[in-house]
């Protein structure tokens, strides 16, 4: 199975599309500029956390054998 | 403003000084649905992405390295409130793309009411509840907006039920629907559908109404002191005045400014609505408000004409005439009555909407309006078009306790227009830009008062001003 940090990465990386996305709307006027900023600010948050996992990064080498041993 | 004639050959073109978040509202219902399911797609995403974070955490080769559940644990945590998040975005853009539709759907059905009662039934337009269409239709629509763009309502039908609700009980919400399906169309996408038969469908209400009494234009003892005018703040500021001259109602407040180069220069101040009767001792009623939209002859206009005349201005004397709301309807009618009589240089209008006849090449035009005003689209435009000579001065009204969104009253209030023509000033200034009627360093300054006034007693006192052909 691929690492679910992957699979919640690649979620997160559509997600935010989606939300960039949503906030092209043709919708001009205050109302529209409060929606556009706070889809902005949603779509900063996503792409924050995306980058955060991604950052974790594979498990630590020194791990791999021991939890294998274990199993 | 209103069409500029055939002709104005060399006249400048129309601007837009926008102020307001990004201008005038465009927006397109279906296109929010789409973004509504957009973002309820991605919020599922997001709890899928906590779902795997969950998996993630429990996975052996993580469990080694507790700093790395720490990590996950609070991005899962992150998730989950960021997923709650859009989905409450999600629900509010479905209700207010639903509410921009309704708005639509509301204004043809409103249409269509107003088809079918001309159509069958005249008489029905003439009850006196007209008189209050101005004000009602302004708190309808604004209401509408506010509930469009909070959610405060299931529905536009609702809210349309709720604000109509006492008026129908009465028939007044028969008399209402022309100048309602302008406003309602107007908050609709786009603002965009105009409804040119307004004026015509007003003008007939006029006629339907009757003459109302007599009018006369008096000088009154006392005027306030006004400064010097120097710009549009101070323009909108005389008429501000004007609403508060010893409680009286149709004072027209007229300002002399000497210069040392030139001839003096007046402001001409207007008030707008005073009172919701038709045919009253209060000239800046309803009535004139029909006849100004219609396009007829109103009482108001010849009023201002006359405290000019009276006031001793001069044919080549610069001219600004000023007005709030119905007032600045007044001005524009002043504009194209005065003819070569005056040398009319300006006309600025807050809160008003345009009447039906093109306004003379020379004259610039300055109006006026916030955002979330519905009463410049009480014409059956939406918003101030930027005819050619013309600078439509756009921005947004302060919020008020209402919410996000400003109430009927601070968006049409004059207040928020003096502060949105303090932002034109700077801005014009920085542009090395005047109003035409305002140029050069003003001298000593004096302010006269007048008044309409169809009070009986008041007109029994002042001589005819026209006798009847021999």
């Amino acid at each position: 199975m691929t690492d679910a940090l992957q699979l919640a990465h690649a979620d997160l990386v559509t997600a935010r599309g989606l939300v960039v996305g949503a906030a092209q709307v043709q919708w001009t006027g205050p109302a529209a500029d409060r929606f556009r900023t706070e889809l902005d600010d949603a779509a900063a948050a996503v792409a924050a956390l995306a980058a955060d996992i991604a950052g974790i990064g594979p498990p630590r080498p020194w791990a791999v054998p021991i939890v294998r041993a274990l199993l | 403003m209103s069409q500029t004639p055939p002709g104005c050959v060399g006249t400048p073109p129309g601007q837009l000084l926008d102020f307001s978040g990004s201008g005038t509202v465009v927006v397109t219902p279906e296109d929010l649905a789409l973004a509504a399911g957009s973002l309820a797609r991605a919020a599922d995403l997001l709890r899928g992405a906590a779902l795997h974070l969950v998996r993630a955490a429990v996975d052996p080769l993580r469990i080694a390295d507790p700093s790395c559940v720490a990590r996950i644990g609070w991005s899962q945590a992150r998730l989950l409130a960021l997923a709650e998040q859009v989905e409450v975005l999600a629900g509010r853009t479905a209700a207010t793309g639903a509410a921009y539709a309704g708005a639509d759907d509301s204004g043809v059905q409103l249409a269509g009411t107003l088809g079918g009662v001309l159509g069958d039934n005249p008489v029905l337009l003439l009850p006196a509840a007209l008189l209050a269409a101005q004000g009602v239709a302004t708190v309808f629509g604004a209401e509408l907006m506010a509930g469009a763009l909070t959610g405060r309502h299931g529905s536009v039908a609702e809210a349309w039920t709720r604000t109509t609700g006492e008026l129908t009980q009465d028939g007044r919400a028969a008399v209402l629907t022309g100048l309602l399906a302008g406003v309602v169309q107007g908050l609709g996408p786009g603002r965009a559908p105009a409804r040119t038969d307004v004026p015509t469908v007003v003008a007939g209400l006029r006629t339907m109404t009757g003459d109302p009494p007599p009018a006369v234009t008096v000088p009154l003892d006392e005027a306030p002191d006004l400064p010097a005018p120097t710009g549009l703040a101070d323009a909108v500021s005389a008429v501000d005045q004007a609403y508060g001259v010893d409680g009286r109602t149709g004072v027209i407040l007229v300002q002399r400014t000497e210069h040392e180069d030139g001839p003096p220069s007046w402001l001409v101040a207007i008030p707008g609505t005073q009172s919701g009767a038709l045919g009253g001792d209060t000239v800046t009623d309803m009535t004139t408000n029909l006849a100004l939209e219609g396009g007829v002859p109103d009482q108001m206009t010849g009023a201002v004409l006359d405290a000019m005349e009276q006031a001793g201005i001069a044919p080549g004397d610069p001219v600004v005439l000023s007005g709030h709301s119905q007032g600045g309807m007044t001005a524009q009618a002043v504009a194209v009555a005065a003819g070569s009589a005056y040398s009319i240089r300006s006309v600025v209008t807050f809160g008003s909407p345009t009447i039906p006849q093109p306004m003379p090449c020379e004259v610039r035009v300055f109006a006026l309006e916030q955002t979330q005003d519905a009463v410049p689209d009480l014409d059956g435009r939406a918003g101030t078009p930027t005819a050619p000579n013309t600078l439509v001065v756009r921005g947004d009204a302060a919020t008020d306790a209402t919410g996000p969104v400003p109430g009927p009253a601070a968006a049409h209030e004059r207040a928020g227009y003096e502060a949105l023509a303090r932002l034109a000033d700077e801005s014009m200034r920085q542009q090395d830009l005047t109003v035409p009627g305002m140029e050069g360093a003003p001298g000593a300054s004096t302010t006269t008062a007048y008044q309409a006034t169809r009070e009986a007693a008041v007109v029994a006192t002042v001589p005819p001003t026209m006798t009847a052909a021999p």
